[in-house]
């Protein structure tokens, strides 16, 4: 039975919330006793509002008391959209990113290119804005509340320590080849290059910042984009050779990369997740690009029976607004295909209660969000 | 000097007449093999060459220059180069509408709508300027697609000096806050 929307959780019910609709994914979690954290950030095109605060909203829960911490999992733009505004919003929380993005280089790097005169915001902004708040409130309360990311670190814990939530990654390699990659684009942006490009950063392999939540003697695993590919240093190889502290297998996993092939690995199911784990996935819907494919969602329905995703990969999200009718034939004559960038948001929720380790927890779905089997 | 091989075609901004010129140009020049300096084709229109190594578009001389009396923009986009499809010779982009507010767009477009000399700057990342107006020349009025790439961009020294400036002001600052205490470690 589907509990209403607007309903909040008990002190003593865990939640996961995934949020997301083809370009943008954001997860609210309750850790129990009023403690809310949001990973990641996606901004909803009716009313630009971050999604996570519109839900917290909606379900009555006041984000500026109640959000202990904000995560950027990492800065590829389907991640940070509304992250500023999401930790400006919420007054009390701290906020976390991997540790690459705390050094001089992504720094420099971010104040450059907030000179850029473009449009669109740069890659950077968002968690660089995150960062500027994280410090300004830091200063104003003599407490550090920012924490950066890297493999078996704790990144935030309760009071009781009933919750902490741990970084898998990036491993040491990862922020190694993050830092080449600011130098290195910051070299090119100090001479100047033949174009004005948009900074986007390089291989989530080299970024991305998988969570484990340890609640009550249970655990939820956040996949972010994080791959499997490369050497044992870097990505889910080298979370799987180094995982922190004594936990049970989690029974909750958002699927790494939009539960594409590039972010399996056999071993996260056998080693890291209990069997038959309750699976959520956000599709990805760029350019030519839709994920998960119709094989990346075999492997995964052969894994368990509990998989569900935010909106359906294969349905386009709305139709672009229509302009003055000579416009819109110029613009049809040009472009070959086109689409709203943004749609209805699907939301899937997970709630089980805190001290029932033997209670699966209950799936609900909203807005459009369906199970993984029913895509066809 | 590569040799490369012509191929023809309109492009979507040429009126009716130019295209018939260029249709009527295409059987006698298809084909034909080109040389980077080769001046002696003088098609009006579009010429498509597509070359061993790379593919790019030139647009060889239009009909004799005429002075744009006026321009008045109808819509305005900024786009992003987010893939580009070199075998079906397009690439995706993102959209932001800078004519009005609304939520940004996907499209894909074909290269051959963007100027030759722009196809080498057609890569993920790269911003350019999509300006859809009516233009006014020689009392003709018509409407026009501009895509336009923003080219050789630089931050001037200044810029940088200070964007390092206050990069290292803000590294300080972050660094003293990395001392106190956090929340749960007190």
């Amino acid at each position: 039975m589907t509990t209403p929307l607007n309903i909040p959780p008990s002190h003593d019910q865990l939640e996961i919330s995934l949020f997301g609709h083809g370009f943008g994914e954001s997860i609210v979690a309750h850790l129990g006793n009023g403690n809310w954290i949001i990973v990641d950030s996606c901004v909803s095109a009716k009313d630009n509002i971050p999604k996570a605060l519109g839900y917290l909203n909606q379900i009555s829960v006041d984000s500026s008391t109640s959000v202990r911490l904000v995560v950027a999992s990492h800065w590829h733009d389907d991640h940070v959209a509304g992250l500023s505004d999401t930790l400006e919003a919420c007054t009390n929380a701290a906020f976390c990113c991997p540790v690459a993005l705390g050094r001089t280089e992504f720094l420099e790097l971010a104040e450059l290119y907030s000179k850029a005169p473009t449009a669109i915001p740069p890659g950077p902004s968002e968690i660089y804005s995150a960062l500027q708040i994280a410090a300004r409130r830091s200063k104003k309360y003599k407490r550090s509340l920012l924490s950066y990311a890297k493999s078996d670190s704790m990144i935030w814990a309760s009071q009781d320590r009933s919750a902490i939530v741990y970084a898998l990654s990036p491993s040491d390699e990862m922020v190694h080849r993050s830092l080449n990659f600011m130098t290195r684009s910051y070299a090119i942006a100090k001479l100047g290059s033949k174009i004005l490009d948009r900074l986007t950063p390089n291989d989530p392999n080299d970024v991305a910042t998988a969570l484990r939540l340890d609640i009550n003697g249970r655990s939820i695993l956040l996949g972010s984009d994080l791959e499997s590919g490369g050497n044992s240093l870097v990505g889910w190889r080298a979370v799987l050779t180094s995982v922190v502290g004594p936990s049970a297998k989690s029974v909750v996993y958002k699927v790494a990369h939009h539960g594409a092939k590039s972010g399996h690995h056999d071993k996260v199911w056998s080693d890291l997740l209990h069997a038959d784990p309750v699976a959520i996935i956000t599709p990805f819907r760029w350019g030519a690009h839709r994920l998960p494919t119709a094989d990346d969602r075999s492997k995964i329905l052969g894994l368990t029976n509990n998989c569900y995703i935010t909106s359906n990969p294969k349905v386009d999200p709305l139709p672009p607004p229509k302009r003055q009718s000579k416009v819109e034939a110029i613009i049809q004559l040009t472009t070959k295909s086109r689409r709203s960038l943004v749609g209805t948001i699907g939301h899937i929720r997970w709630r089980s209660p805190l001290n029932d380790l033997s209670n699966p927890g209950d799936v609900e779905l909203f807005d459009g969000a369906l199970r993984l089997a029913e895509v066809d | 000097m590569t040799p490369v091989v012509v191929e023809i075609a309109a492009s979507n901004d040429d009126d009716k007449a130019q295209r018939s010129r260029v249709e009527a140009a295409s059987p006698r020049l298809r084909g034909r093999q080109l040389d980077d300096d080769d001046s002696s084709v003088l098609v009006k229109g579009t010429v498509v060459r597509s070359g061993a190594y790379s593919d790019f578009l030139i647009k060889l001389p239009n009909s004799p220059q005429t002075k744009v009396d006026s321009f008045k923009a109808e819509q305005l986009f900024e786009g992003v180069v987010t893939s580009v499809d070199y075998d079906n010779k397009s690439f995706w982009v993102r959209l932001r509408d800078l004519s009005r507010k609304s939520g940004d767009e996907e499209a894909e477009i074909l290269m051959a709508e963007v100027p030759g000399d722009d196809w080498p700057l057609i890569i993920p990342g790269a911003i350019f300027e999509w300006n859809i107006g009516r233009e006014v020349r020689d009392r003709q009025v018509r409407r026009v697609s501009d895509i336009r790439f923003r080219r050789y961009f630089s931050f001037s020294q200044e810029t940088v000096k200070a964007a390092e400036k206050k990069a290292h002001e803000f590294a300080a600052l972050l660094s003293e806050v990395n001392d106190y205490p956090t929340e749960y470690s007190s």
